[in-house]
């Protein structure tokens, strides 16, 4: 818990594990454990859509993201999203919302 | 002095220090503080430290490796003087200021620079009150953790500012130690070999945060001097006190009570608590060799009758154990409220009721833990496409 009227975001992003398919779209994910290393490898059925997202273009680091709704084996439909400044195998993250 | 903006005045051993500024014989030589039960080492001095010693240690154990070992008891009655009174230096100079830990003061540097000619005049400025023997040392960087590193390193009375772009640099080779983190995360670090500052902020930060949670985001942050933390000044509360010395110092238990019951009658006859009612009420009580004992005790519906008040502070010093004759005695009257009774309605709301008796248990709550314990969603920017921007979670104030 926060202290001293700090607002803690709901829905913040959790990291994953991404594997890519040869397009260059998810193929698998997995979701990390705290302190336990990342759980079983879970299979991305198909890509349902995909959006770029580009915000805050006067910050010294702006926010671009690239989504992905997906469909996912044994967890249902899930969005991710990879942070377009960090490298392709890196930065991916699940999207909760807030 | 506008790029760094806080400043961290930091005594490592206040215990100690302020045991060695009662008896400056005692510098240089090997000391130790036992802990208030006096089983275990707290705090070491240089050379004791030199020749073994350890906070955490068994007295035992400490004496065998330090045969000429001076030990001395805590006393925490002087710890908590000293440690208030750098709080008010420190306040004397900048108007925000956070007490993190006794001997651990953060200050705000804004807006001072036409106030102390340079940077210099203002460390001096918040090093001069505090005793030498106290070893204080101040650091001062843009982000707390990057002031606080630099005031481990600088020397004794002195200052260490580390500018924006040195900060990196100056934590890279930092142990990973000094990282605010709990035993688990501080565990996994040491298991994967990442033994200083500059190996964690080599890691990409979704991997750190993956294992750690936010915690190791925010360490993570810290580690490359990008800690944003900001200081949290304890918000001034308004309290009604009243102290008595007792010479020669109480020993018999009914002239202790009697002694209380007396500073609460002129605590609440005070202008500041006449007509109020009072939540919480702290007693404290030091003996003649410097132990403190201490209770607040929070009511579970405020009032201001003295008897009542009297009927909930009796148990608790019926059965207080305070260590010995009782040299000084505390009493303070706190979240005092506006009003002087419960206005009844002629019509029920019963929002409203159940809103008013959420706002008195949420103030009790607050009175009790220091802090805001009930938190509430507030809606940030809802049609944001940035979901974690839509909403949050803020403190319940009411």
């Amino acid at each position: 818990m926060s202290s001293g009227g700090e607002l803690s975001p709901l829905g913040l992003p959790r990291p994953v594990e991404v594997r890519l398919g040869s397009d260059g779209e998810p193929h698998s994910l997995r979701r990390w454990r705290r302190r336990a290393g990342p759980g079983s490898p879970l299979a991305v059925l198909r890509v349902e859509e995909v959006w770029r997202l580009a915000e805050e273009w006067w910050r010294e680091a702006p926010l671009r993201r690239t989504y992905y709704r997906v469909m996912v084996d044994g967890a249902g439909m899930l969005t991710l999203f990879h942070d377009d400044a960090q490298p392709p195998v890196e930065g991916w993250y699940e999207q909760r919302d807030g | 002095m506008t790029n760094p903006r806080i400043a961290c005045l930091l005594v490592p051993a206040l215990a100690l220090g302020v045991e060695i500024a009662r008896r400056p014989q005692l510098q240089g030589r090997p000391v130790a503080i036992a802990g208030a039960r006096g089983q275990r080492v707290t705090e070491v001095s240089e050379d004791a430290s030199r020749r073994g010693v350890r906070p955490g240690q068994r007295l035992g154990e400490a004496v065998a490796w330090c045969p000429g070992l001076t030990v001395l008891a805590e006393r925490p009655a002087r710890v908590r003087r000293a440690a208030s009174r750098l709080v008010d230096a420190a306040a004397a100079v900048s108007p925000l200021v956070e007490e993190a830990a006794p001997g651990e003061i953060y200050a705000d540097l804004r807006g001072l620079d036409d106030l102390y000619p340079d940077m210099d005049a203002l460390a001096q400025a918040l090093l001069a009150p505090a005793p030498r023997a106290l070893g204080a040392r101040l650091g001062v960087a843009r982000s707390r953790f990057t002031a606080r590193a630099a005031a481990s390193v600088a020397p004794p009375g002195g200052w260490l500012r580390i500018a924006d772009d040195e900060a990196r640099a100056f934590l890279a080779a930092l142990p990973a130690d000094v990282l605010p983190l709990d035993e688990p995360p501080r565990a996994w670090l040491a298991l994967l070999g990442l033994r200083t500052l500059g190996d964690l902020a080599a890691l990409p930060r979704h991997a750190v945060e993956a294992q750690l949670g936010p915690a190791g985001g925010r360490a993570w942050l810290a580690a490359r001097g990008e800690d944003s933390s900001p200081l949290v000044p304890r918000p001034p509360r308004e309290r009604v006190r009243e102290r008595a010395q007792a010479e020669p110092p109480l020993t018999g238990r009914e002239a202790v009570l009697m002694t209380f019951e007396q500073l609460l009658g002129r605590a609440l006859g005070r202008p500041g608590a006449r007509g109020r009612l009072v939540r919480a009420v702290h007693l404290g009580a030091t003996t003649g060799d410097e132990r403190l004992w201490e209770r607040t005790r929070v009511l579970t519906e405020p009032t201001g009758d003295r008897s009542r008040l009297w009927t909930a502070l009796r148990p608790s010093l019926e059965a207080a154990a305070f260590g010995g004759p009782v040299a000084e005695l505390s009493l303070e009257l706190e979240g005092l409220t506006s009003e002087r009774g419960l206005q009844g309605r002629l019509l029920h709301d019963l929002g409203l009721r159940r809103r008013e008796r959420l706002d008195e248990m949420a103030r009790h709550l607050q009175l009790r833990y220091s802090r805001a314990a009930l938190r509430r969603v507030v809606a940030l920017a809802p049609e944001s496409r940035i979901p974690e921007r839509r909403y949050a979670l803020a403190d319940y104030d009411p």
